[in-house]
């Protein structure tokens, strides 16, 4: 039976460096995919993806176990991401009002989904999709399909409620939906 | 949430993109250095406590061998106390109270400090020198009152100690400190030399001696003078100018001498008693003739 991600975290801590590498191999791919699709661009998301895992180096020593490892390691992968959103002059995240919420410049018209869903490859269409939606909404589909966290976890690695959470779910889901119905027809 | 959406279901047939082979690389060693134990953070606790063991050993050890030169920078004045308080017991307190300032000051100076246990111990050794000055003391009181009109006359009581450190051909080398206290305690110590053969010969000479068998007093300034090595080459000399100036009879001889001298003139034989004055000064280059005698030899 394969440790828990907790034990190897605390094994990390405790100054394993084997623990260490086996989470990461775990954990690297969908990190470096919630990364990759919330900037968009390979060089940012190496940069960003690079300081989340030195972020979580660094912090080893003040990890609990009462959290699950993802979704601590994902809160410090959103915090990097809204500072790098941030550095870049760029309003983020509404809490209160979903539809208000998304204060993040919208996606170019080429990327809209019902654009999107013209073109020929529909991984490419989906990815669009998923590009054009906002970050609060693209976050949580991110954080539920790469990070597997629940409604609760996206909340929390998001600074929000759990309510919220769900709700941005459900809207980026019907939209990424929506785009590839119009792709089928 | 339908786990078996079709967004989902394409979702996870998109392209698995991965972190560059590099970036692994820099990430995990970037976690190893994390946590590999340096080398001062391993060593840096048993290095600083052996580094503090060293130095209180090396401090004890300092101390062990220092502690006379740790006591005198505290109390060395009063720790210098103790030979000036001796003094005052000597029959002559003007001289030899500098004296003994002198020597203690001197033994200071040369890095020899006389602290509260020195101190303590040359009480101790200076003890007999003290029992056997008190028990000389009668002697001399006795010497002083008996009824010796010639040798009173001969010897004014003030004699010895003029003649003990003339300033003319063999004038004393001792700076005063062993004569201070020592030599009249050493002289004193033996009464019957003294009070025997008073009539015939004066203390003068006795009191002036070195005095070499120092009764007492005489091993610790010894002891003092093998511990400041300036002091010793000087004594040793003053030691064999004071047995040149005395002849080898003692003054009994000198007074023999010189009333054979005062018999030549008495006799008209001045040329032989001239020659026999010259012979006198000559063999007791220091030695003070009493006016009363003089005017009985001197040359006419």
């Amino acid at each position: 039976m394969e440790p828990s991600d907790e034990a190897l975290m605390l094994a990390y801590a405790g100054g394993d460096a084997a623990a260490f590498e086996a989470l990461y191999a775990r954990h690297k791919g969908p990190v470096f995919r919630f990364v990759l699709r919330s900037v968009k661009s390979r060089a940012e998301a190496d940069e960003l993806f690079q300081d989340v895992w030195m972020r979580a180096i660094e912090a080893r020593a003040r990890y609990r176990p009462e959290a699950k490892l993802t979704t601590w390691l994902y809160t410090i992968a959103h915090h990097r991401i809204i500072d790098h959103w941030r550095a870049k002059g760029l309003a983020v995240v509404s809490l209160d009002d979903e539809e208000a919420a998304v204060d993040e410049p919208r996606a170019a018209p080429s990327s809209e989904p019902a654009r999107v869903a013209e073109a020929a490859d529909t991984a490419r269409r989906l990815e669009a999709a998923i590009a054009a939606l906002p970050l609060a909404q693209r976050e949580a589909f991110l954080l539920h399909h790469e990070g597997e966290l629940t409604a609760a976890q996206i909340a929390a690695a998001t600074g929000t409620n759990e309510e919220a959470a769900k709700s941005r779910l459900r809207y980026a889901m019907n939209k990424l939906r929506e785009a590839l119905e119009d792709d089928a027809t | 949430m339908q786990p078996d959406d079709e967004v989902t279901r394409r979702y996870r047939g998109m392209a698995r993109e991965e972190p560059g082979a590099a970036m692994d690389a820099a990430i995990l060693a970037a976690s190893r250095r994390a946590v590999a134990p340096s080398l001062s953070r391993r060593w840096g606790a048993p290095v600083s406590i052996a580094a503090v063991l060293v130095l209180a050993f090396g401090l004890t050890l300092e101390m062990r061998h220092e502690e006379p030169g740790i006591e005198t920078s505290l109390p060395a004045p009063p720790a210098a106390l103790p030979e000036p308080s001796n003094a005052p017991a000597t029959p002559e307190p003007q001289p030899a109270a500098p004296a003994a300032k002198d020597s203690a000051s001197g033994a200071t100076a040369q890095g020899i400090a006389p602290g509260k246990e020195r101190a303590a111990r040359e009480d101790k050794r200076a003890a007999p020198a003290r029992k056997l000055e008190k028990a000389a003391q009668p002697a001399e009181d006795a010497l002083h009152r008996a009824p010796m009109p010639e040798a009173r006359e001969a010897v004014p009581p003030q004699a010895p100690l003029e003649r003990a450190s003339p300033a003319g051909e063999a004038p004393s080398p001792f700076p005063a400190a062993p004569q201070g206290s020592a030599a009249p305690a050493a002289s004193r110590a033996a009464p019957p030399k003294i009070a025997a053969p008073i009539v015939e010969a004066p203390p003068s000479a006795a009191a002036a001696l070195p005095a070499p068998p120092a009764a007492g007093a005489a091993p610790l300034r010894a002891q003092d003078l093998n511990a400041a090595p300036a002091f010793a080459p000087r004594a040793k000399a003053a030691a064999e100018a004071m047995q040149r100036a005395a002849p080898a009879a003692g003054p009994d001889a000198a007074l023999r001498e010189l009333e054979r001298i005062a018999g030549l003139r008495a006799a008209g034989r001045d040329a032989e008693a001239d020659r026999a004055l010259e012979d006198f000064r000559r063999n007791h280059p220091g030695y003070r003739i009493p006016e009363a005698m003089w005017e009985r030899v001197k040359p006419r």
